[in-house]
């Protein structure tokens, strides 16, 4: 075979870590071209970042481990060059921006790496300018990088890799923390990379509702093997559920829709895989679509106020105040959305709430008594929290101890607590690994894990603070069941989120906040179908909403559902 | 959480590089080991402060901010100088049994309570006039040292604001959980002080590793040396502040010595 | 499999200097916000006193030393943790980063003569002696005009606080760290 012309070209590719036989990543066979925008999914553990890490040369260059088979990037063979040579061809952006920057200035981060490289001086100044402009952020050069918001960050991020001049760049998760509006500006600036400049774009993600439009090619993995790779189309026409059902992805709306639609017997001319190619056909959909009846949601919850606050102030310095004068009502056993922007204040209220942050004014009312001026070691036994990064929570050195430490305080027999935790752990099903240390567990067990130390304290109230960041579709679907079921056993939910479909099939309101100001609270339906008159871009239309917005623009045709999931229930029971 | 950080400065002495400072302020300790007269000290103190003022145009509210702590750490020093000063005491004001305190004692206290001042303002003078970029950029091209090592200490200097918040987190999320109630007496402290150490520790360390890929991923350390994209000038005068701080203090050695009022102990 | 890779030999890989940044940060912060009121607080006490405590401040020395275990990061971490104290407002100002290398010196030369073993003996002999070289920094700068009796005490002192509290409440978080899976004992 003549010399592979592409831009990544994997034959039988190998890798084990150091101190392991067997390899992880297996016989992966991968061509990517020049200019191509692709993405590589897969569950949590399946390999992705492994992957993304071989390719750039740090395992086994730098990291350790052993490789075997071909690998090439951007023609060189990263076998036989030092990583120096490979990050002029590839570049690569990881999730948490905060942990890869290490200079405290925007212009010294962007020009690290031509100053590695030895690159003149004057030629890194232009390069610094030139793609700060790229990636939106002129003129902020002099700035530090801690005082910059997340999505600027990711962005100083994306622009110190491409100061190197790669011919390949490769995000890990660049947006798991990010609100809609920064993940979209993300995605459209790197759409316009590759548009622009013919830059190869490898991206990593789990949910890709909103990415599927741009993609060329999509490789799928699981348990460190390729399973799927080719365009998006083919591989969701024909195997939307098995890859959602038997791997766990995040499959998106669309696609889930037009595959529930053909298993009905219909026939698409050309699949559709976003809002605009299914509304394109909607004239030989109709009779498809406009006999189903999709079920009024129900209100499962009783109509009794589980938390009020009234007045709500709170500032991080007396001068300028975050939260002005914010009053919300929850239901019992319901579960609340809070979103908003990166910033504007969903943490903070969380804290209010818990009592982490004393409020200068206002009153906070559980259960019909008054909880103002209660300490927090009060309010916990109340309110659960689960922290955003589940790491923190975890105090002792096993799994079953870990649950069972909160139950120390009662009056419990060990043989109760026993049981208790017995219970919990199936609940949550992380049988089999009571003897695990908390911290070497995966990101979904980790998360279940913190639930379930909330959970032996039975709360009246449990507050996730974005419990779906960086988890795969089924550790989401895992958690989301176990929520619902203390839903129904009448513990109300607080969720802060960024994640659209979540709100659209769990929450059963929603409150947004926009610079600490309260400015929507109700049902997600009306929340979404109001977008407009409420001018947020902290939001994004659910995909499926935005298909019958487009069905119902002439008249009301049929009743709307937020999910994919609804409807297709609905085509089902036709 | 850093009080004293560098607050930006166009003075004659915020300009000299941070190698020479550092000279300077070592050579400044090294002085004031040598002096045992307070009144001397009490001079080489003022000689700082107005060093700080007029040359470092340093602003008077943050200088003098941090004088408390080493009025506290002073105090300390003269009181245990007073009470376990061992030499010969001409004067006796006052003794217990064992414990006197004299004249000899109550002079070497002033004159520690004076070190620590010069050593402390001194240390201030620095911290305030001298931009962590600087000083790494200092380290390579003046002092030699091998960039990957002076970026280990700027990449420190980064981690700071990020292991303090990280550190509130966790402590939070140690209050929800109930250690504070769980955890009592000597035993319980040293479980929480566990608890908040071993996860911090976890992920500084994994933090570390990410951005050591990260860097590695940008070519650091693939050649001996990197280009310099900015570049500072030496005043001549840090040259001269340097060596006559050095030159006042082996002179007054010498002096001492040729006199013989030095003895090492 | 065939294509077995070497790490690229340096003698402290880039992984190896940003854990020593790391470390050398939390301590820094450990020693300046929280050890240094506690001993102020003890050192009217007494100087026999407020060094139990005070030996704490070589804790992140002692975990540079036990976690990348290769010769000289112990003593890279040391002045690393040095320097920003006194970057921090450490009213002993040039003096940390003598006190590092005191530190430094002393626990590099036991970790090294055990060829970087990690064992809790070692750690509370490297604790000991890093404590002992950097109270004898104390002992020529501040109390030299104190008794012979005193300095001797002093530093029998230093070395077994050192090596009790420091040693083994580094081997303790070493140990945990262990257990949860972020360092490894060979
Ligand atoms: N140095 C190592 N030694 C042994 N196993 C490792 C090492 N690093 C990672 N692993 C394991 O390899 C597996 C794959 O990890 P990887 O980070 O590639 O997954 P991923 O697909 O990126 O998952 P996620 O979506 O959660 O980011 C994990 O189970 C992890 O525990
Ligand atoms: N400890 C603090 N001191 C001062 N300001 C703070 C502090 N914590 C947060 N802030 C500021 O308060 C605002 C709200 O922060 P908060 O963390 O509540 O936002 P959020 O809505 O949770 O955002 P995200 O979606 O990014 O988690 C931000 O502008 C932030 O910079
Ligand atoms: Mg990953
Ligand atoms: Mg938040």
């Amino acid at each position: 075979m003549s010399e592979y012309e592409g831009s990544v070209y994997l034959r039988d590719f190998c890798f084990a870590f150091p101190d392991s036989e067997t390899p992880f990543l297996k016989n992966i066979d991968i061509s990517i071209n020049k200019g191509e925008f692709v993405i590589i999914t897969g569950p949590s553990s399946s390999g992705k970042s492994t992957l993304a890490l071989c390719l750039v040369g740090i395992y086994p260059k730098v990291l350790g481990g052993s490789t075997s088979g071909t690998i090439k990037v951007g023609g060189l063979n990263v076998h036989k060059v030092e990583t120096e040579d490979i990050s002029t061809k590839a570049g690569i952006v990881f999730q948490d921006p905060d942990s890869q920057f290490c200079n405290l200035f925007v212009d010294e981060e962007v020009a690290f790496g031509p100053e590695n490289l030895l690159v003149k001086a004057t030629e890194i100044s232009d390069r610094v300018n030139k793609y700060l402009k790229f990636v939106n952020l002129p003129k902020y050069n002099n700035k530090k990088i801690a005082e910059l918001s997340g999505g600027q960050k990711q962005r100083v991020a994306i622009a110190s890799v491409l100061a190197m001049e790669p011919e390949i760049l490769i995000l890990d998760q660049p947006t798991a923390n990010l609100d809609p509006s920064g993940k979209e500006d993300i995605y459209e600036t790197l759409y316009k990379l590759n548009q622009e400049t013919g830059l190869t774009l490898i991206l990593i993600e789990h949910q890709i509702d909103e990415l599927i439009k741009y993609v060329d090619k999509l490789i799928i993995m699981e348990d460190g093997k390729v399973i799927e790779s080719g365009v998006p189309r083919d591989i969701f026409r024909h195997k939307s559920q098995q890859l959602e059902q038997d791997y766990g992805l995040w499959v998106p709306e669309i696609c889930r829709l037009s595959f529930a639609i053909e298993e009905t017997g219909f026939e698409f001319d050309r699949f559709p895989i976003t809002v605009q190619e299914f509304v394109e056909q909607k004239e030989i959909l109709f009779p498809c679509l406009s006999s189903t009846k999709t079920i009024e949601k129900k209100e499962n919850y009783a109509k009794k106020t589980a938390l009020e606050i009234k007045d709500l102030s709170f500032g991080y310095s007396s001068q300028k105040k975050l939260l002005q004068d914010l009053s919300l009502s929850i239901n019992k056993g319901s579960i609340i959305a809070v979103m908003g922007e990166n910033g504007s204040g969903k943490t903070t209220l969380s804290m209010n709430i818990i009592g982490l942050l004393k409020s200068q004014s206002g009153t906070i009312i559980l259960d019909s008594q008054d909880i103002t001026d209660q300490k927090v070691s009060h309010r916990c036994r109340k309110i659960g929290y689960v922290f955003q990064y589940p790491d923190h929570q975890f105090i002792t050195n096993s799994v079953a101890e870990e649950i069972a430490y909160g139950l120390k305080q009662t009056s419990l027999s060990q043989q109760q607590i026993d049981d208790i935790v017995k219970d919990t752990l199936k609940t949550v099903e992380l049988e089999g690994l009571e003897e695990r240390h908390p911290l070497t567990l995966g990101m979904g067990e980790k998360r279940r894990l913190s639930i379930a130390t909330m959970i032996v304290q039975r709360p009246q109230i449990l507050i996730l603070d974005e419990p779906s960041a960086g988890l795969d579709y089924k550790n989401c679907k895992h958690m989301m069941d176990i929520i619902l079921k203390m839903c129904k056993e009448g513990v109300t939910i607080i969720m802060i989120t960024h994640t659209t479909y979540l709100v659209a099939k769990y929450a059963d309101a929603v409150i947004l906040l926009d610079k600490g100001q309260k400015v929507f609270d109700g049902k997600p339906e009306d929340l979404f179908n109001n977008l407009e008159a409420i001018k947020t871009k902290a939001i994004e239309k659910p995909e499926i909403l935005k298909v019958f917005d487009c069905i119902n623009s002439k008249g009301k045709i049929m009743d709307q559902c937020l999910v994919a999931d609804d409807l297709i229930e609905a085509l089902n029971r036709r | 959480m850093i009080k004293f950080g560098y607050i930006k400065n166009d003075s004659i002495f915020g300009k000299i590089d941070s190698i020479n400072k550092m000279f300077w302020l070592i050579g400044i300790a090294v002085l004031s080991y040598f002096i045992t007269e307070p009144v001397l000290q009490l001079i080489l103190f003022f000689c700082i402060v107005l060093n700080g003022l007029i040359l470092a145009k340093l602003p008077p509210k943050n200088f003098f901010s941090a004088f408390t702590i080493f009025l506290i750490f002073g105090f300390i020093m003269f009181l245990m100088q007073i009470v376990f000063y061992s030499g010969e005491e001409s004067l006796i004001y006052f003794q217990v049994g064992y414990l006197k305190i004299g004249h000899e004692g109550f002079r070497n206290g002033i004159n520690l309570c004076l070190r620590v001042f010069v050593v402390g303002s001194s240390a201030l003078t620095y911290i305030i006039t001298t931009e962590p970029r600087r000083m790494i950029y200092d380290m390579v091209a003046r002092a030699g040292i091998p960039y990957r090592f002076a970026f280990a200490f700027y990449a420190a200097f980064r981690y700071i604001p990020i292991m303090e918040v990280e550190a509130i987190n966790i402590r939070n999320a140690h209050i929800v959980r109930g250690t504070l109630e769980i955890e009592k007496g000597l035993k319980g402290r040293l479980r929480i002080l566990k608890c908040l150490a071993v996860p911090l520790i976890v992920s500084g360390l994994r933090k570390a590793k990410m951005s050591a890929i990260a860097m590695e991923s940008r070519a650091f350390g693939a050649y001996p040396k990197r280009t310099l994209t900015y570049t500072y000038t030496v005043p001549f005068i840090g040259y001269c502040i340097n060596i006559s701080i050095w030159i006042i203090a082996l002179s007054y050695l010498i002096y001492l010595i040729v006199n013989g009022l030095w003895q090492f102990s | 499999m065939e294509e077995e890779m070497k790490k690229k030999k340096k003698w402290l890989s880039s992984v190896d200097l940003l854990m020593i940044a790391v470390i050398a940060a939390i301590g820094a912060v450990l020693s300046s916000l929280v050890i240094n009121p506690i001993v102020r607080a003890l050192n009217i006490a007494s100087p026999f006193v407020s060094m139990w405590p005070g030996a704490l401040h070589l804790f992140a020395v002692i975990m540079g030393g036990l976690i990348v275990r290769k010769p000289g990061a112990t003593m890279f971490t040391a002045l690393l943790n040095g320097l920003l104290q006194m970057l921090f407002g450490n009213p002993s100002g040039a003096l940390c980063i003598l006190y590092g290398f005191g530190n430094g010196l002393g626990s590099e030369i036991a970790f090294s003569s055990a060829r970087y073993r990690p064992k809790v003996w070692i750690t509370m002999l490297a604790s000991g002696c890093g404590t002992v070289t950097a109270f004898f920094i104390d002992l020529i700068y501040w109390f030299s005009d104190f008794t012979f009796g005193f300095k001797v005490l002093y530093l029998v002192d230093s070395f077994f606080a050192g090596s009790i509290v420091c040693g083994l409440i580094s081997w303790g978080v070493f140990r945990a760290l262990e257990r949860a899976g972020v360092v490894n004992r060979k």
